[in-house]
């Protein structure tokens, strides 16, 4: 009788034991990469470009690059840390190409009616919050989605690497391919121009 | 980490920024991707089907092993008669077969033994029955006959003898079995 196989449910796998499945062929395995990271990579991409549009294009570039390469992807790097750094080339790539250096949180530069500027302004979502805590809540989410929107794109990235996604200092400088010491200054200044922006507000 | 967190005046903006939301992709999204990806080879994909087999659940072992039953099928022939007739020669060939394999291993004188459960004249009845079959089919027979001894050939042309009655049957039965069918 033959003895039947137990295999662990996809959601309970590493990173890298779902690539390596992957890496075999499995369909399951490629969306379970995308149900992993579809959320961070995107909120990462929208936060750089501030364009939905935009957003979800390089998105799929990102994740369509990593998936057909996932032959070329080395078990002894952290699997985020290569799909962040696909994403942040790629992002910052397109903002020197479109020589977009820092973004409105009122809507996209490109916007030029009050629909397009809506559609491309950023909401901040708030989560069980009493009215008026999810009103400052709101208030400085929107705020700091704004003060992040106004830094240079290099410290967009490094910023919000280190404090939405919690990266190390050294994760960070792998993912966007710069010096330890850059990156730490460049998160130096951005909390700097962050705290001096959101001064006001807080 | 830490020195994220002593900056005193950074400290609640590091925790607002925590609390930030992340934002939802279209619906769409995944399919997007997975539709512009080149998933590895079709062997590999359905050796990891096996084990992960999150979509498509319907009938994963049907849909395996369907190339198997497809080239086993290759080898029945299809009609009904045609089936009988191939199981009757093959059970008549199948007890020949073992009735030569036990005559060869216990070296027995078919002769004596079909003699001793029919008689002498049943004996008789075969040895001219033998003489009288057809000069080709003979031939050939009588070629392993010669071969394998007397009570070996006799045993073979039992064996033709009963497939081809049994066939018949087979056949006679299937058109009577197609004749109530119309």
């Amino acid at each position: 009788m033959p003895v039947a196989r137990v295999t662990p449910p996809l959601e309970s796998l590493s990173d890298a034991a779902v690539v390596a499945l992957a890496q075999t062929g499995a369909e399951p395995a490629y969306r379970e990469i995308l149900t992993r990271y579809e959320r961070p990579v995107f909120s990462l991409i929208f936060r750089m470009v501030r364009d939905r549009e935009t957003a979800e294009d390089l998105a799929q570039e990102t994740f369509i690059k990593v998936l057909n390469n996932l032959d070329r992807y080395s078990p002894e790097f952290k699997f985020s840390s290569w799909l962040f750094k696909i994403a942040n080339n790629l992002t910052i790539d397109h903002l020197r190409r479109r020589r977009i250096d820092t973004i409105s949180i009122e809507g996209a530069p490109d916007a030029v009616t009050v629909e397009s500027a809506r559609a491309t302004s950023i909401a901040v979502v708030s989560q069980d919050q009493s009215p008026l805590e999810e009103l400052e809540s709101r208030e400085l989410g929107t705020a700091i989605e704004a003060a992040i929107a106004g830094l240079r794109p290099e410290y967009r990235a490094c910023i919000l690497l280190r404090h939405v996604e919690d990266r190390s200092y050294e994760e960070i400088a792998e993912i966007v391919k710069l010096p330890l010491g850059t990156v730490k200054t460049y998160i130096h200044r951005a909390r700097h121009e962050l705290r001096a922006a959101l001064g006001e507000v807080r | 980490m830490t020195d994220d967190y002593s900056d005193e005046e950074f400290a609640p903006i590091a925790a607002a920024m925590k609390r930030l939301p992340y934002f939802e992709p279209p619906s769409h999204f995944a399919d997007s991707v997975i539709a512009r990806v080149n998933i590895a080879q079709p062997a590999r994909v359905a050796v990891a089907r096996e084990s992960y087999p999150v979509r498509h659940r319907a009938a994963p072992l049907q849909h395996e092993s369907a190339p198997q039953m497809a080239r086993t099928a290759a080898y029945f022939p299809r009609s009904l008669p045609a089936r009988i007739a191939a199981v009757a020669l093959l059970a008549s060939l199948s007890v020949t077969m073992s009735a030569v394999a036990l005559v060869a291993m216990f070296q027995m004188d078919l002769f004596v033994f079909v003699a001793r459960v029919f008689g002498e004249g049943t004996i008789a009845f075969l040895a001219s029955l033998a003489a009288d079959v057809g000069s080709a089919a003979a031939g050939t027979v009588a070629g392993s006959a010669a071969t394998a001894g007397t009570a070996s050939g006799l045993a073979v042309i039992g064996s033709f003898a009963a497939g081809a009655i049994a066939a018949t049957a087979g056949l006679r039965a299937a058109a009577s079995i197609n004749r109530k069918a119309a």
